[in-house]
């Protein structure tokens, strides 16, 4: 079945009124359906449908690519840095960066980099929709009473727009600025990606409060043991770095290490530091 | 001012985000920012100073007086993209 075939096949799901039959009393108002069988064609009909006009803008963003049109828009707004540029104004920037490249020689090197860009950029909105489609496929699970079809027709749009080049410069420049923050905090990158914080049990959040306090507290005169407590958790930085920097590193990691709303699990993951810190620190948490 | 974001589901309620927002403080350092971001909700956290003495405490609708006023944000409330604040010593 052809792309067109599809939707026209489906029409009712896409583009119909799916809502009041969603909510009808008894199946037949859904065509025999249950409410949680009639939201779930209609998510699958319309994520179908999103999967086929995204697939064509891609396609089209890589033929676009290698026209002097997109690819110096990009290479424009990436040597201008994206990082500074919010999402709202990036269609603006784009259009306003089409008009700004000047001279042949350099159109060459912004085509390289354009290309590039362009896969960042679509390496970016795959993630934002994998990223939403989890989401709508987890619903799918739901009763009826937990996930409406007003919160599935919500999901969609975020599926749809999470294919939006607005939104992927929006993420990428997101990480352009972590990671701006981490070089300007003498710090790697990879210390200041954001990372999932769960609520743990209190007798191991005591445990890794402590821990921080005695990480925190550590001055100047420390250097070598917080390089050394640094060096056990694998953490690796370079000869000039400052205690402070090496706390900035320290205290993110910790954080990590336990990280578990299983209080076992949780308990489990300090006793692990506690013991790699043992020959740093000479004490157990 | 070295901030550390960390993600929280977007179904969590301002219970269960105010609860992580204190263990993080306790251990990271004081809140700087909140909003939002493929679907979840990013606090983040300024991880040079010591924990601060009063948790911040994250409220819908308007800030009241007297009270200092941390940052305010977009983020998820339950699911539902929120405009909050974070109060401190509220």
């Amino acid at each position: 079945m052809n792309a067109k075939t599809f939707l026209a096949n489906h029409d009712n799901y896409i583009n119909g009124d799916v809502v009041t039959p969603f909510y009808a009393s008894v199946d037949t108002g859904r065509k025999g359906l249950t409410s949680e069988k009639w939201r779930n064609s209609v998510i699958d009909a319309r994520i179908a449908a999103s999967n086929i006009h995204y697939g064509a803008f891609v396609r089209s963003l890589d033929n676009e690519r290698n026209t002097i049109g997109l690819g110096s828009s990009l290479a424009s707004l990436g040597l201008s840095g994206a990082a500074s540029i919010a999402a709202k104004e990036t269609a603006n920037a784009l259009s306003a960066a089409a008009s700004g490249v000047t001279g042949a020689g350099a159109a060459f090197n912004q085509q390289v980099f354009a290309a590039k860009t362009v896969q960042v950029l679509v390496t970016q909105m795959d993630a934002n929709r994998g990223e939403v489609l989890a989401r709508l496929i987890k619903g799918e699970r739901k009763t009826a009473q937990y996930y409406t079809i007003g919160q599935a027709l919500s999901d969609l749009a975020d599926y749809d727009a999470a294919g939006s080049l607005d939104r992927a410069l929006s993420k990428v420049s997101e990480a352009a600025t972590v990671s701006k923050m981490a070089a300007d905090a003498g710090v790697t990158a990879a210390s200041l990606a954001p990372y999932d914080a769960v609520l743990i049990d209190q007798d191991t959040q005591a445990r890794k409060v402590e821990l921080s306090r005695y990480v925190k507290n550590l001055g100047d005169g420390d250097l070598e043991q917080l390089k050394s407590i640094c060096r056990a958790l694998g953490i690796t930085f370079s000869d000039a770095v400052s205690a402070q920097e090496l706390k900035n590193l320290l205290i993110p990691e910790l954080d990590k290490r336990i990280n578990s709303n299983v209080p076992v699990t949780a308990a489990a993951q300090a006793d692990t530091v506690s013991a790699l810190l043992y020959e740093s620190t000479k004490r157990s948490f | 001012m070295p901030l550390q974001p960390v993600t929280v589901d977007a179904g969590d309620d301002l219970g269960a985000l105010n609860a992580i927002i204190a263990q993080r403080e306790d251990v990271l350092g004081p809140l700087a920012a909140v909003g939002n971001s493929g679907g979840k909700t990013i606090l983040s956290f300024d991880i040079e100073p010591p924990a601060p003495d009063t948790h911040a405490v994250l409220v819908r609708g308007i800030s009241p007086d007297g009270v200092e006023t941390v940052c305010t944000g977009t983020i998820f409330v339950s699911g539902v993209l929120s405009v909050v604040y974070a109060l401190r010593g509220a």
